[in-house]
């Protein structure tokens, strides 16, 4: 693989061929990621083509100080942020009733593959969806998310409490007779 | 629970669908083609207005070089007549007419003085008109360069939206195919990701707003006249006033700026002039003038007192007080003790002068569009600051024109009011036409003497091409 940063001065300066390179190497990862902050392929595709289109036009501001890949993903992080703030307008009246916590064993977990976890992740509520990916995969804080979400800090805790229980629900109903009889051939 | 999933999903990929790329590629040539178009409307602009005053300045340079040496040899005879007592002749006049110039041969300090500056306001004038042109620009540049920041902005999340649109059918036809052969989307033909692209990037095209900003080039054949008036005294010994108007003609750069559905303002630069026509007043002192040497009586004469300081001469005029730089060629001054009309001296010529003023006005119109549709109509209003780029008096005989001198007390800054109604006519998306006549009237007197009013107006049909971003 050839050096990113030679790669990304390239693109600075317009070479359409360096470009297609950038694109080649890390387009398949960031599709991934956003998937996962999207309900279909098509948003994510739509994501991921917005999120390019800003990296290209922007790559010139880059200061190859942190990683390019971490830049990258960043503004596909903050074009799928961006894109909620603009569709989900509208706050929903919170659900505060208190949810009987759901158990699920690690071990069911790990047998569901790749695939499986992010359909799960990607039928969230999208608020749900946005505050699990987030927090759990992008590390943020609930302070952080609270500010880029435009939600009290609160809100975020509840809304990524919220989002593991139905996950959790998801693989009990889907994978807990899968899980049973495991359990009984043990 | 949050550690298998993130282990699981960290490092996960997936092969994006190659239109993904396309329209990637799409976008970025549309971005550079736009970047392309900016930079030569910019370029295009400044071109025009570069040239608008550089072709004005060559034109204004031109007219004062025309200046003709004085033919003092042709009229020898009338000025040895009676010199003497033509000072207190000159000081009873001056004061009974009010004129600003003509204190005889006084050798008054304050009055040379006077003279001195009003000969500085001329170049001051054109000082004055580049200041205003330096301050100008730059300022319309920023305001623009936030517009169209702001318009990009606007453009960026459409682009989005139809980007979303276009997605969305391209996903359209792509759930369709999954649902029949549950195929992945990799295995579309070639020639299907080609349209697919292309759609894309179809659709994303006419996501560019329709601009807010307007600019246009605009010329105006037109007629331009006066409203004028004149003390008593300033009147007595003026030359025959013309009340014909003039035919010319007048444009400039017009910018316009949408601040909402009906109104949008305007501003800009034009160019003007304004032009008073008068011959000598017909022969009212023709038998003072009986015995006067190297008069040919066959010839038709007028003649207007003239007012002469330190051999130079000042003739009352419908705009204003003429200035002559010279003694024009076919013209005869006569100087005569008993004159009834009080002038010690006339001037005697059958020619025509015509008092040219050229203005520069930078508009601030508002505008309302009464109809919005192909063909619209819309109308306007609003001030001119008007600056007087020029301002010269030419005379007209058969020695043929010759730039005389100037007017006396102009302003150089002078306000006017317009009222227009227009019609224009989309051509396309961008470029529309219009046609709009209008009433361009001055507020004030452009000549600042008490005993001159004089308001220029102009009526003109206004036609333009204009251009919208």
């Amino acid at each position: 693989m050839e050096d990113l940063t030679k790669i990304a001065k390239e693109c600075a300066s317009g070479d359409v061929r360096a470009q297609e390179k950038l694109y080649r190497t890390l387009a398949p990862k960031m599709y991934g990621v956003c998937l996962r902050f999207s309900k279909d392929n098509t948003e994510a595709e739509d994501n991921l083509q917005d999120g390019f289109v800003k990296v290209f036009t922007n790559i010139h501001k880059f200061r190859h100080e942190g990683s390019l890949e971490g830049w990258v993903r960043r503004i596909m992080v903050n074009v799928s942020l961006s894109k909620f703030r603009k569709q989900h307008l509208m706050h929903p009246v919170e659900d505060m009733a208190v949810h009987d916590s759901q158990q699920v064993s690690e071990d069911v977990l790990d047998k569901i593959s790749a695939n499986e976890l992010l359909e799960l992740i990607q039928n969230l509520p999208p608020r749900y969806r946005m505050v699990f990916n987030l927090f759990v995969m992008e590390g943020m804080s609930h302070q952080e998310i609270g500010a880029a979400m435009n939600i009290t800090e609160g809100t975020s805790k509840s809304n990524l409490a919220r989002a593991r229980d139905i996950l959790k629900r998801k693989v009990k109903q889907l994978y807990g007779e899968l899980d049973k009889n495991e359990n009984y051939s043990a | 629970m949050d550690k298998t999933f993130r282990n699981k999903l960290e490092g996960y990929t997936a092969e994006p669908p190659s239109h993904v790329w396309d329209n990637i590629q799409g976008h970025l040539a549309a971005q550079r083609k736009k970047r392309r178009l900016a930079y030569a409307r910019w370029i295009a602009a400044a071109a025009v207005i570069i040239l608008a005053f550089m072709a004005g300045w060559y034109f204004n340079e031109k007219s004062e070089k025309v200046i003709p040496e004085a033919v003092e040899n042709q009229i020898p005879a009338p000025q040895k007549t009676t010199p003497q007592p033509e000072n207190k002749m000159a000081q009873q006049e001056n004061k009974q007419n009010n004129v600003n110039e003509g204190a005889g041969k006084t050798g008054n300090p304050a009055l040379a003085a006077k003279k001195i500056t009003s000969t500085l306001t001329e170049e001051t004038v054109l000082v004055a008109a580049v200041d205003n042109l330096d301050v100008t620009i730059p300022e319309n540049e920023n305001s623009e360069n936030a517009g169209t920041g702001s318009v990009q902005f606007e453009n960026f999340s459409m682009n989005f939206l139809n980007s979303r649109k276009a997605s969305f059918s391209v996903n359209l036809s792509e759930e369709t195919l999954k649902q029949e052969q549950v195929t992945t989307v990799d295995q579309l033909s070639d020639a299907e990701k080609g349209l697919i692209a292309e759609n894309a990037k179809i659709l994303s095209e006419p996501s560019k707003k329709e601009g807010n900003w307007k600019m246009g080039l605009t010329v105006s054949p037109g007629y331009a006249s006066q409203v004028t008036s004149h003390t008593q005294n300033y009147a007595q010994n003026m030359t025959y006033s013309g009340t014909e108007g003039i035919k010319n003609v007048s444009g400039g750069i017009s910018v316009q700026y949408k601040t909402g559905k009906k109104w949008s303002i305007e501003s800009g630069i034009y160019y003007a002039q304004n032009d008073q026509r008068s011959s000598n007043a017909p022969d009212v002192n023709y038998s003072s003038l009986v015995s006067g040497p190297a008069f040919d009586s066959e010839k038709s004469y007028f003649n207007t007192a003239v007012n002469m300081v330190d051999g130079q001469m000042a003739m009352n005029s419908t705009a204003g007080v003429i200035e002559f730089s010279g003694t024009p060629r076919g013209t005869e001054v006569a100087t005569g003790v008993e004159d009834l009309y009080g002038g010690s001296n006339t001037l005697l010529t059958n020619s025509e002068f015509s008092q040219v003023f050229d203005f520069i006005e930078i508009p601030l119109y508002v505008r309302y569009n009464i109809l919005d549709a192909k063909i619209g109509v819309q109308i306007m209003g609003g001030l001119n600051a008007g600056i007087i780029a020029g301002n010269n008096v030419f005379m007209e005989n058969r020695f043929g024109t010759q730039n005389v001198g100037k007017t006396q007390d102009i302003s150089t800054l002078n306000i006017s009011g317009t009222v227009g109604f227009g019609l224009n006519y989309d051509i396309s998306r961008r470029i529309s036409m219009a046609v709009e006549p209008r009433l361009n009237y001055y507020l004030n007197s452009i000549n600042q003497n008490p005993d001159v009013m004089f308001r220029p107006y102009r009526i003109g049909v206004y036609t333009g091409l204009y251009y919208q971003f």
